[in-house]
């Protein structure tokens, strides 16, 4: 079964369910799903939202600034290992009409540094849609904040209503985490993967290539456990980003640090796969040896993962 | 790069020393850009002959997708002058200050600063600093000095003491300060002494000071500034005084 199908809601009922057309039939063969379904994380997977993702920085803690009402959705969190690190400021409606909140935040980021036996390694303000409107500086809330606790103090938005713009909050969180970067020396044979807040699979290609590459050091904010380690991110030579929610991050990294990017499409082709990779290969000023390595590497690579395919279709019968 | 903000009371010819400013940039040589914060979008409008510019927040609305050229949502006035104006809601509804918010965004994601390379951005600011959006052109990164334009009546001054007190609760190391007043004579009687009052009790300098003039409505029934219509009359000359004056201080600073 080759050809593309589709039904519409109406047509199925009509049949009646002993009438399901075959194709729907997922235990009668293999359902073709698109890349597009592959991409697509549902909230309810509790992957990373905005506020999970803003706790990235080793030792950080959140302050939410919210209505109860909006703030209570993050509880889902604590049963993730987040209870620790996660504090509320609750607004009225007083507070959002006069501007009161916004001098609350600081006295707010004070009490929670106290409240800790540790001192946090920062302190990310999270502010919800409702704030979208006022038109608050964070940034100037967050200096004060850093006045007032000498914690450095980064904002993260969730703006759920700029979802569909070109800078989406999963995209501004990702610059947020990474801002507390400083410039330092940077290290010709290291780099950084941007992408996402989980770490790569540890058997994932991508290491064997770069490492194949002449590259000795690959980090990831996700593999930071320390905030030293964090700021090691800045050695890096360059960034490959794979997640293009991660360019915006990568772009403010590359003004502010002078770190490049290159990024990777996802793709679910093995011969786009292994085509980008030797595009990659391409493009690293390397002595010819490693890059011949890595692209030897990347063709082993594919030739594996071909032959995986090949075992999944046979086993699927298809 | 010389960045202002201009507020004042309603009416009282924030638009028309806004324009007439930077039309006086301009013919000194400046590249200029001149974004108008106010819904009823007539901010440059005599910059370009008449004919209004698209506001973005009407682009935004009409077409329901965010432009991706700075060329849709700006047109190229007297002198060179690239005109934008933000717009605002449909009246009565929605939300004028987050309209300014997007706007302000929008252009720092089209890297309008980096691409147009301006020497001069003026921003003309819709009456009073009512909510956080009407304060964003005074935010780090957008105007660094502040015009309050006033006349000698009791409302006007009123309402520049106001915006005064508004840009200093903001005041620290990377907001707007209040560069001074543009006295816009409303021929009220003892004017220049209520103005040089205020002044003086708010420890303000009065930067500019613009005549009734004829010729401002003369030359705004054919969409130009005096400026562009007649460069050596008295009005015209006064703001190339200020333009020149704060050339000056921005090379000074440099
Ligand atoms: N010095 C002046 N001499 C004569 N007329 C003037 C002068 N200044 C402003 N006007 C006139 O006053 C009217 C209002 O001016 P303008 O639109 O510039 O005010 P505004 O402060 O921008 O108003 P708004 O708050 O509505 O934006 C205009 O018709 C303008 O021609
Ligand atoms: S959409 Fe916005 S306001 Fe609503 S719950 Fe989510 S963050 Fe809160
Ligand atoms: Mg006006």
């Amino acid at each position: 079964m080759t050809d593309a199908f589709y039904i519409t809601a109406a047509e199925l009922a009509d049949r009646g369910f002993d009438n399901t057309p075959d194709e729907l039939m997922s235990h009668r063969h293999m359902i073709y799903s698109s890349p597009a379904t592959l991409d697509f994380n549902s909230p309810g997977a509790k992957g990373f939202g905005v506020k999970r993702a803003g706790l990235a920085i080793p030792g950080s803690v959140m302050l939410l600034v919210a209505p109860g009402c909006c703030g209570r959705n993050t509880a889902l969190l604590n049963e993730l290992g987040y209870n620790e690190r996660f504090f509320y400021l609750l607004l009225d409606d007083t507070d959002i009409v006069t501007g009161r909140h916004l001098t609350k935040i600081p006295k707010a980021c004070k009490e929670v540094c106290d409240s800790l036996d540790y001192t946090p390694t920062a302190v990310m303000i999270c502010i919800t849609c409702v704030d979208a409107l006022l038109g608050t500086d964070m940034e100037r809330v967050c200096r004060k904040c850093e006045d007032e606790t000498g914690v450095p103090t980064v904002p993260a938005y969730m703006y759920a209503l700029t979802r569909e713009k070109r800078l989406p909050p999963m995209a501004g969180v990702r610059k947020s985490v990474y801002s507390l970067l400083e410039p330092q020396k940077r290290i010709s044979s290291e780099c950084n993967i941007m992408g996402y807040f989980s770490h790569v699979h540890d058997d994932c290609e991508l290491y064997d290539l770069l490492h194949s590459a002449g590259i000795k050091k690959v980090r990831e904010l996700a593999r930071c456990e320390t905030i030293e380690q964090y700021h090691e991110l800045s050695r890096a030579n360059f960034n490959l980003v794979i997640n293009p929610e991660a360019r915006y991050a990568a772009q403010d990294l590359e003004k502010r640090l002078g770190i490049p990017f290159i990024e990777l499409t996802r793709m679910y082709r093995i011969d786009k796969i292994h085509n980008q990779y030797r595009l990659l290969g391409r493009h690293w000023v390397l002595c010819s040896t490693t890059a011949s390595t890595a692209a030897r590497r990347s063709g082993q690579w594919r030739t594996s993962t071909e032959n995986s395919v090949r075992c999944v279709l046979r086993w699927a019968n298809v | 790069m010389i960045k202002l903000a201009i507020y004042g009371k309603g009416g009282i010819g924030k638009s028309t020393c806004t324009a007439n400013l930077a039309a006086a940039f301009a013919s000194l040589g400046k590249r200029v850009i001149q974004i108008g914060c106010d819904p009823k979008a007539d901010s440059t409008i005599n910059l370009l002959g008449g004919t209004p510019v698209t506001p973005v927040m009407d682009y935004m609305r009409d077409r329901d997708e965010e432009p991706t050229s700075i060329e849709e949502i700006s047109q190229v006035g007297y002198g060179g002058i690239l005109c934008i104006e933000t717009g605002g809601p449909t009246p009565g509804l929605g939300c004028a200050g987050r309209g300014i918010i997007t706007t302000f965004s929008l252009l720092e994601e089209l890297e309008l600063f980096e691409k147009f390379k301006p020497d001069v951005v003026l921003y003309d600011v819709l009456g009073d600093v009512v909510c956080g959006g009407f304060a964003a052109p005074i935010r780090e990164g957008y105007a660094d000095k502040v015009l309050i334009v006033t006349s000698g009546e009791k409302m006007a001054l009123y309402a520049a003491n106001n915006i005064n007190k508004a840009v200093k609760n903001f005041e620290d190391r990377s907001y707007a300060k209040v560069r001074g007043i543009i006295m816009n004579r409303r021929a009220v009687e003892n004017e220049e002494e209520k103005v040089r009052a205020f002044a003086e009790s708010a420890g303000l300098d009065i930067a500019a000071d613009i005549p009734r003039s004829a010729d401002i409505i003369k030359y705004e029934d054919m969409g130009k500034t005096v400026i562009e219509g007649d460069p050596e009359c008295e009005t015209a000359q006064r703001f190339m005084e200020l333009a020149k004056k704060l050339i000056a201080e921005d090379e000074a600073n440099d």
